[in-house]
């Protein structure tokens, strides 16, 4: 299982993968290429109320772009560390 | 060998109108590393599901990324691009079997394809093993295959497969009978795979041995009776 850290501050939300080794190794034993560079995802506070309001699964899409599960078999938590 | 790099990189997520989340941070993720040519850390978005149309095209134009692309499933114009602009085969094969066993395309539209990949031999043995979805489609692949070098050998290969699939569809009892007599290897199989496939045929199946696929062969017999209990 991925886990991806979730955590606020004045400015945002960050999405990042809290082991990105480990998350590349995951996706390599099953075959999927990973990605070579550790990406974060940020919501910016003044994106987030509109963003909300038009994304609702706007987590799972985040787990989407990292190839993460339903797309493939990765499962993945979120881990909120706020 | 390009290195996996820890430091983050941060795509910032902003609304969209079309709340296209993936395409969105797929497109940001993509925007360093096409501006400074590194295709190396652009690979992963090749076979990534979610990656937008306009993205693959900026892929394509990366040769180091060209094959990778091509072992998608589609769209269907950015495999085009790959066999007519620039020959890459796994594209070829691919929009190859889809124009001869998928009904949406007429078999004018083969036959052109197929002209416009003369010679293509592993384009032509691939569809002589290939299911099809008309007959008019296996007549237009027979006539180009009569005007390829080795014709020969391409047109005996496509007429094991129909010997192939007349085994596995056909519900006569004698006719059946008749393909068993053939003693082909592949003709068992498909014998061994048809429900309406004689009993004791069927028997004879699942004791088969010392031919290719013997135990392949003696697996589906068991089963097809099995399933006849």
């Amino acid at each position: 299982m991925v886990t991806i850290r979730k955590r606020r501050d004045l400015n945002g939300i960050r999405y990042e993968l809290a082991d990105f080794q480990d998350y590349v190794s995951q996706l390599k034993d099953l075959g999927i290429e990973p990605p070579l560079a550790n990406y974060r995802v940020f919501i910016a506070s003044e994106d987030q109320p509109a963003l909300f309001d038009s994304v609702a699964d706007y987590e799972q899409q985040i787990a989407r772009f990292f190839k993460l599960s339903p797309a493939t078999n990765v499962t993945y938590q979120i881990q909120d560390e706020t | 060998m390009a290195t996996v790099e820890e430091q983050a990189i941060e795509l910032r997520l902003v609304p969209a109108h079309d709340a296209a989340v993936v395409a969105a941070l797929l497109k940001s993720a993509s925007f360093p590393h096409a501006r400074s040519s590194q295709p190396e850390h652009l690979r992963w978005l090749c076979s990534h599901p979610d990656t937008p149309l306009e993205l693959l095209f900026t892929l394509v134009q990366f040769p180091e990324l060209r094959t990778e692309l091509a072992h998608r499933d589609g769209p269907h114009e950015l495999l085009e691009v790959l066999a007519e602009a620039y020959g890459i085969d796994e594209a070829i094969l691919t929009l190859g079997k889809r124009y001869y066993a998928d009904a949406t395309f007429s078999s004018a539209e083969f036959a052109a394809f197929l002209q416009q990949h003369v010679g293509h031999r592993w384009l032509l043995e691939s569809l002589c093993h290939a299911a099809l979805s008309s007959p008019e489609k296996a007549d237009k692949l027979r006539e180009h295959l009569q005007s390829e070098s080795e014709s020969a050998r391409w047109l005996e290969m496509l007429d094991r497969r129909a010997v192939c699939d007349r085994a596995r569809t056909l519900t006569d009892a004698n006719e059946l009978e008749r393909l068993f007599a053939l003693q082909q290897p592949d003709v068992y199989l498909a014998l061994a795979l048809n429900p309406a496939t004689p009993r004791h045929v069927l028997l004879q199946l699942a004791a088969m041995q010392g031919v290719a696929q013997a135990a392949k062969i003696r697996r589906a017999a068991q089963d097809n009776l099995d399933r006849r209990k």
